[in-house]
Parts: C-alpha cells; structure tokens; sequence
C-alpha cells in the first residue's frame, strides 16, 4: 500500500492499470497446514467426556446411555445425602487450611527467592518444585508412614498438613511470576520516600503481590479439592473428601448420583480457574 | 541497610518453606528408604532390623524349605508400568506438539484463553476425568448405544477393562501436561528464527527438524518428564477403566498399605520407582547433550 | 556558596565468586548548595554506583557520605533527607497521582492538612493537576516523569536524584524536557544531582559536570571546561567528537602554550595544563566543527576529501592527511563554495588556542 503510493508520487509505473488476480495467500513460514484442525480434534477429545458427564447428569434415567428427560433428581437425591454433605464440608476445610499454609509459605519463600540470588535461595527453589517430581502415591505412602511411626492418627489436621506440601509450588509459581515482574525500583522508590522495610513490604510490595497471591490461592484450593491420591491413602472413615467418596461410590457400581456429584465437582474447579485467569490476568 | 540483616530475613523467609516440604516430604522419603531395608513385622508392622529381604522377595520367591525360585510376576509389573508410562508419554508428545505450536503462534491474547482451554480438564479432579471415560466406553455406554440405536452394535468392542483403555485414559489425562509446557517453551521461540531459516531456503520439515525442535527441546524434556512422573505412578486409571485386572505399581504399592500390610515390600517398590524415574530424569539431559553437540 | 554534600574517598568493589570488580575507586566530589551537578560518563563507570550510595540503596566499601557536615554512610534510604527520580519512574501502580506525590510526605507523618496542600502544590508545579486521580498506567512517559519529579520534589529534600531520568523517552521530548528540569531546579532551589550518559543532557543543563570512567573521577569542571579544555584523552573523546593528533612540541610559552608539529606543513598553537619541554611527543585535540576548510589556493596544511556525508545543518567531511584521517564539520555554504566531491584537493588550517594537548608522552 505505501510501497505503491511512494511509486506514485515519483512518476506513475504503466502497469498500474494491470487487472487485479485473485492472489492465494501464502501460508506463512511459521504455519504448519492442519495443525489448527488437529488443535479443534484434541480440544474435542479433551473435553467430550466432561461434556457428557455433565449432560448425563441432568439425565432423569436410571442407565446410563438412555436418555429420559431433563431433571434435577440426581442432584436433590446427591445434596440430601448426608456423608456426602459430610465429604464436602471435609474437602472444603481441608482446601481452605491447606491453601492458608501453602500461600503464606509460599509468599515468604517467593521474597526472599526473587530478591535473593544465593546458592541456598536455588535450592530452596528446587525444593519447592520436588512434589511434582515425586509419584504422588510415593509421597502419600511416604506421609502416612511417618505419621504413623510419630502416632498421629488420621485426622483432618494430617491431611491439611499433607495437602499444604502438593499445594506448595502451585501456589508458589504464579506468586513468583508476580514478584519477579514487580521492578526492585519500586520498592527502593518505597524506602525512599520514608518508608521502613515493613512499611515498603505492606504498602508497596504487598498490594502489587495480591493479584499474584490470589491466583496461587486459586490453583492450590483447585489442586486440594481435586485430590484424590493423597486424600485415599491419608483419610479415615471420619474424614472423607468429596473425590474418595466417589472412588467408594464407583467401586460400588455405576449409578447416575456419581455423574450429579462429579459435575459439581468439576463446577467446583471451573469457578475456581476462572478466578485464577482472571486475577492473574490483572497481574 | 546492612546485608548481614538482609541476609538473616531471607533465610526467615525460607525457613517455613524448609519446614514444610523438609519435614512433610524430605523426611518420609528418606523414612519409606529406610523401611525397605527392614523386615515386616509380625503384625503387619515394621521389625527394625536390617534386612535385604524386601528387594529379594521382588525378584524370588523363597518357599518354607529354603529354596528360591524366580518371581517374574513383579518384573512383569514393573515392565508393564514402564512400558504404559513411556506409550503414554510418547503418544502425549505426538499428539501434544503441534496442538502446544499451533497455540504458540497465536496472537497473545487468545493464546492465553487457548492454553486455559488445554488447561481447564487438567485442573478436573483425575477421578472425574477418568470416571466420565466410563459413560462413553462402557458396555451399556455413549458409544455402545449408538452404535446399536445405529443397528450397527456388532461394531462395538469393549475395550474397557483392558490394557487400551488404560492407555487411553492416561493419555486422556496427562495430555494437557505435555502441552502446556510445550506452550510455554515454544511462545519463547522467536518467528523471525524460522522466518531466517526459510530464508535460507529450509523446507517446512527441515525448519521443524532442525529449527523448531531443537531449540525446544527443554521444554519437550519437561513436558515427557510431567507426564511419566504421574503415569508410572499412577493407580487410579488402571483401578478404574482398567477394573483392576492389569496391576500396575501404583496398585502394588496401595496393596502393600492396604490388605497385603506389607510396609517393607510396599517402601521396596516405591524406592524402584524413584530408581526408574531417575533414570528417566537422565534420558532428557542426554539426548539435550547429543543435541548440543550436533548443533 | 557552601559545600552541602561531600564524598569522601568513596569506593565500591564487588565481591564475587569469579572475582572481584571495582565500580568505584575512592572517589571524593563536593556538591554545592542548590547546584545543578552532573555525574557523566559511559555505562559501567561507576556513576549510577555513586548515585546509589547516595541514596542509600547501596553501601560503599570505603569512604563515607557528609551530608551538611553529617556521616550519612550509616544511614537506611528512608532517614535520609535526599529523593530519588527513578530511570523508569518507579511510581506505584496501584496508587493515584496524587496519592504518588504524596507517599513521602504520610511516611514522613506530616499532617493531613499540609500532605494535601503540598501535593497539589507540586502537581501545579509541575502542570499536573488535571489528571491527580488517574493512575501512573493511564499517563505518556513525560507525563510519569513529571509526576516522578513531584513525588521526590514533595517531602522537600536537601537533594534529589535523578538517575538518567530523560533516557526513557523520545528525542524531542528529551530536548522539552530539559528546560523543564532546569526550570524547576531553578525554581526550587534544591541541588539537583543528575546522572547520564549523554553528553549533550550534560552540557547543556549542569552548572557542574564530573566525568567519571572506570571507577575514577577524569574531570570535574563546568560544561565549558570541559567541553574546550578537556583534561585527558578520555574526556575529549568521550565530550563531542575530537581529531586525536600526534606530534612533536617545538615550542612552549609562558602562558602555557605550546607549538605543535604535527607535519610538515602543520603546526598547531594548542593551549595546556601540563609543562611541557621542546622535543617531547604529545596528543593534540581539535574539534572537527573548529578545523577550516579553504581553498587548494590558500594557505594551509594539505589533505584529500575522502567523503562527505550530508548531517542536515551541517555536512561531515573526511579529509586524508599523510597517513591519517581528520573530520571536519561545516556548512553547505563552504561545501558548494569550494566544491568539495571525494577525491578532490583542499586545504586547511587549525585556528591558534582552538586546539588543545591532552596528553604529553
């Protein structure tokens, strides 16, 4: 377009009144033909079987591939149930005391690791990342053989504890993406301008930190609630989760009360991305 | 503003980190290590003498009278994990990569609602996952009825139950583990790299072969090693779709804690699981290494 | 006037595990009351290191701070009564304008009443008042500049520090924005201490220059000083472009002059510091824009246009002189009078006193 226009104004080319073809678009350099297509495949597979669950669980039936008509029965009969509103008070608990420890942790460790460059800051660093490096069923039987050997019984205290250490690095990695992009002048700008080192950290760093604390806080109650592994091997009958009581419920056999729950479940984790996009998005 | 102050308040800083993780994961590990060399106890417990009899009783089976035969069961078990692991891993990269490229050279801001897409099933509880794979593949499930409502129900075989379904589930469910790291190695890479090499005349395979590939390979290494971590381990999915018949490690090591209560045999395998991973972790660091040298 | 700052020997070196690297070499300056001082020099030489120690973010390794006769070396940022203008602004992202300029003025736990009547005093000072409740996000660079030099203008500090404050932004607000900082140092009295690497920031706003080069402080003079008597050949080729000439001295004088061969048909009457003796090698300087281009008729040193390259207000040309190459700058109007193209012949002259020796060897 500018090209044409400077050719213009230096005297007009005689080609100018060519007939204008159709060109076809080259596919750029960096494109792969059918990549986009195989990307709509995978999306599909990825989440046909969510879809469907949450489909069938408004299904009035009683088998699954029948299809009887919308209703909400399977949902009244899930939340009447006693030990599952039992489970669910288990799991949010847990999530919630879990997620209060792995954020503080979790914050702490990202200061002192993002202001720091030292050889013990690295390999705390690392060790914040060893949970995602280990089998979770390891770790799990690990704890319990711990707490085991100490004699502290299962409780909803050891699985908080147990959650607070798989919780960690996910509250911990957004937490420092945020830390990281907040520019050292600022806080010096803080100390500057007459602030002590707790003042710079509760009026400065702290407040632009938050959107970087809530989304950690967001995928470590995501990871909590989720857990299965973990909750399996560390709950006792008093305190089951929402995911173990469902392992029970499928063990026992397929009813259409597992599809009303697991939807709620999947529900549950949704709200809880979407808050963690959006507050890391603020960040 | 001195620095022995600063100094002393990151270590303040990193010390709960220290006594979370230190305590709640460093310790055990080293416990479930000291557990595989003692013996079980009478009642199930632990008898604290050291002992190699965990790790022997993995390779043969020592009768009443003394004699050893070979136990292959384990071994077999032991290959099946790793072989559905490193399946499940490579199917996940093959399928992963050009969902992870195709991501990558988006515009930024449906980039990143394109990776929550990939993201959002990873961040569903793996039972529910797995459970809703159930509904679709069962005997009376979503494809089985529709093949019969189609009268083509002759069509339908059952693969739940069996080693392809496990397969399948894995995959299923560590796909978006391989991708989103892919994602985030790949974004890095600058265009105008392949934009250069097709300048210089590099076909579109040859920029993926020798351009693309090669300068994400720590994220291709990061990605394989996320999704065989938890697939070895993994218990849910072949206790699930796989209903139990194929044992995989995670179920032998539940067992041991479970019925069997055999905590030294349980802590053995758990210990040849970290030995394999390790070994794994090593694989991508030496073909980063073969890499290196050739470009 | 009275000295308001002085550094005493103040060097920094930095330990590290692959060795040691010393940003700054026991450097001592005096800094006047309400002066305009300017720390110049390249990348890496120590003048940021300075302005760091300054403020407190940093602590030097020897030497101390004097600030009105008091050690400040001992003292955090946030008890030092000096203020800080950040490279890239630093302001709070998630604080209005206003509540920017008035950070430092709560901290300091001045009443309600005087934090607001100050700040929006410094908002009318720097012409901001209109936009006090947006938030530094929603502003153009020289916008967050003002603001940045309200918030450290508030608290009314002994000095302010502004650390390469205009290289964030483009050329022609840089130029605007000069005599908007030389305008409210004047205005407010305080000293400015100002930090750059741009020699032309330097010379045009400083009552004060210290160029500073690896650790070391190379000259401490006003902008003329420097500019026409630089003291070494680091400052004259680092301050505007200078033709580094060698040749012999022939003859020195009483007023610290001296003659300078540099060939056979050149010889320069160069002003010095240094006492010098006939027959020794020295390094004359001698600006391209001082040099004289005339006639192949005329009298004068002979050279040969290598090339010209046309700068706008000016033309560059590059002349060959025996085995060397000497720049003179100069207006269109001599180029078309003498008709310069490259290869053609010219011939030139160095006024007396325009050059200068900068090092005898």
């Amino acid at each position: 377009m500018a090209a044409s226009e400077v050719k213009r104004s230096g005297g007009a080319p005689a080609h100018d009144s060519a007939p204008r073809r159709p060109v076809r678009a080259l596919l750029a350099p960096d494109r792969y033909r059918g990549f986009g297509v195989w990307f709509g495949f995978v999306v599909v597979f990825l989440y046909a079987p969510i879809v469907t669950l949450v489909v069938y669980s408004f299904n009035d039936g009683d088998m699954i591939g029948m299809w009887r008509g919308v209703s909400l029965r399977w949902y009244q009969a899930t939340l009447a149930d006693g030990s599952v509103r039992k489970a669910l008070a288990n799991t949010l608990i847990v999530a919630l005391f879990a997620t209060l420890i792995a954020v503080s942790v979790a914050t702490a460790a990202a200061v002192a690791i993002v202001r720091g460059a030292g050889r013990f800051e690295r390999l705390s660093e690392r060790l914040i990342a060893l949970p995602l490096a280990i089998p979770e069923i390891v770790l799990a039987i690990a704890t319990l053989m711990l707490f085991a050997l100490i004699d502290l019984g299962s409780s909803i205290t050891t699985l908080v504890l147990a959650h607070a250490v798989f919780c960690t690095p996910f509250a911990f990695m957004p937490i420092r993406t945020a830390l990281a992009q907040i520019s050292v002048s600022m806080e010096e700008a803080a100390r500057d301008l007459y602030c002590t080192p707790a003042e710079c950290f509760r009026l400065v760093t702290l407040p632009l930190l938050a959107p970087g604390i809530v989304a950690g806080a967001m995928l470590s109650l995501v990871m909590s609630i989720d857990d299965f592994i973990t909750s399996y091997i560390l709950s006792g009958p008093g305190n089951t989760t929402v995911p173990v009581y469902i392992f029970s419920m499928i063990r026992q056999g397929v009813t259409p009360q597992i599809n009303a729950l697991s939807s709620l479940l999947f529900g549950l984790s949704l709200l809880l991305v979407a808050g963690f996009w959006f507050s890391s998005r603020r960040s | 503003m001195s620095s022995a102050r600063a100094r002393t308040n990151r270590v303040l800083g990193l010390a709960p980190v220290w006594l979370l993780i230190g305590g709640l994961l460093l310790a055990p590990l080293l416990l479930v290590v000291a557990i595989a060399f003692t013996e079980q106890g009478a009642y199930g417990g632990v008898d604290w003498t050291f002992s190699g009899a965990a790790f022997v009783s993995l390779l043969y089976n020592v009768d009443f009278d003394g004699t050893a035969s070979v136990e292959w069961s384990y071994v077999q078990i032991f290959l099946t994990s790793a072989a559905l692991a490193g399946a499940t891993t490579a199917i996940c990269l093959l399928v992963g990569f050009p969902v992870a490229y195709f991501i990558s050279r988006q515009p930024p801001s449906r980039r990143s609602v394109l990776m929550l897409l990939v993201a959002i099933p990873f961040w569903t509880d793996l039972l529910v996952r797995i459970y809703a794979w159930m509904i679709i593949l069962g005997n009376d499930g979503l494809i089985a009825s529709a093949l019969s409502a189609l009268g083509a129900g002759w069509l339908y075989r059952n693969i739940l139950f069996t080693p392809k379904a496990i397969l399948l589930g894995m995959t299923y469910n560590y796909l978006p583990l391989m991708i989103l790291p892919l994602c985030s190695s790949l974004e890095k890479l600058d265009g105008r790299l392949i934009e250069a090499a097709a300048d210089l005349y590099a076909s579109r395979w040859s920029r993926m072969k020798d351009v693309i590939i090669p300068l994400t390979a720590p994220g291709i290494a990061a990605g394989c090693m996320l999704v065989f971590i938890p697939a070895v381990g993994d218990f849910v999915t072949p206790t699930i779709i796989g209903g139990g018949k194929t044992l995989l490690f995670g179920n032998l090591v539940a067992l041991q804690f479970g019925s069997a209560h055999n905590w030294p045999f349980g802590a053995a395998i758990a210990v040849v699981m970290l030995l394999l991973i390790g070994c794994a972790g090593t694989l991508p660091l030496l073909i980063r290494r073969r890499l290196g040298r050739v470009a | 006037m009275s000295v308001q700052i002085r550094i005493e020997r103040v060097g920094k070196t930095y330990f590290g595990a692959k060795g040691d690297h010393v940003a700054l070499n026991a450097v001592s300056l005096d800094v006047e009351r309400g002066e305009f001082f300017t720390l110049l020099g390249p990348s890496g030489c120590g003048k940021t290191t300075l302005l760091r120690i300054l403020a407190g973010f940093e602590t030097a390794t020897s030497g101390r701070v004097l600030v009105d006769g008091v050690d400040v070396s001992a003292l955090p940022p946030e008890a030092r009564s000096i203020n800080t203008v950040f490279q890239h602004y630093a302001l709070f992202p998630h604080m209005t304008i206003a509540e920017n300029v008035a950070f430092g003025l709560k901290r300091l736990r001045r009443p309600a009443a005087d934090v607001a009547s100050r700040t929006r005093e410094m908002l009318e000072l720097v012409q901001m008042t209109a936009l006090a409740e947006r938030r530094p996000t929603q502003l153009s660079g020289g916008q967050q500049q003002r603001v940045a030099l309200a918030r450290a203008l508030a608290p009314r500090p002994d000095v302010i520090l502004l650390d390469e404050p205009l290289s964030a932004l483009d050329l022609k607000l840089r130029q605007a924005m000069r005599f908007e900082l030389k305008r409210l140092q004047r205005e407010t009295g305080v000293t400015f201490i100002f930090v750059t690497h741009d020699q032309d920031e330097a010379l045009s706003m400083s009552d004060r220059i210290a160029v500073l080069a690896h650790g070391d402080v190379q000259q401490l003079g006003t902008p003329e000083d420097i500019y026409s008597r630089p003291a070494n050949r680091f400052v004259a080729q680092f301050i505007g472009d200078a033709n580094l000439l060698k040749g012999e001295v022939i003859g020195v004088d009483a007023a610290g002059q001296a003659r300078c061969r540099i060939n056979e048909e050149l010889i320069v009457l160069a002003s010095c510091d240094d006492a010098l003796v006939v027959g020794q090698e020295a390094l004359v300087s001698a600006r391209p824009e001082q040099i004289r281009l005339l006639a192949p008729s005329d009298e004068g040193a002979a050279g040969e246009v290598r090339n010209v390259a046309f700068m706008g207000d000016s033309s560059l040309v590059e002349l060959a002189v025996g085995e060397g190459v000497i720049r003179v700058q100069t207006s269109g109007e001599t180029l078309r009078e003498l008709g310069l193209a490259p290869g053609s012949a010219v011939r030139f002259q160095i006024p007396p006193l325009a050059a200068r020796i900068v090092a005898g060897q």
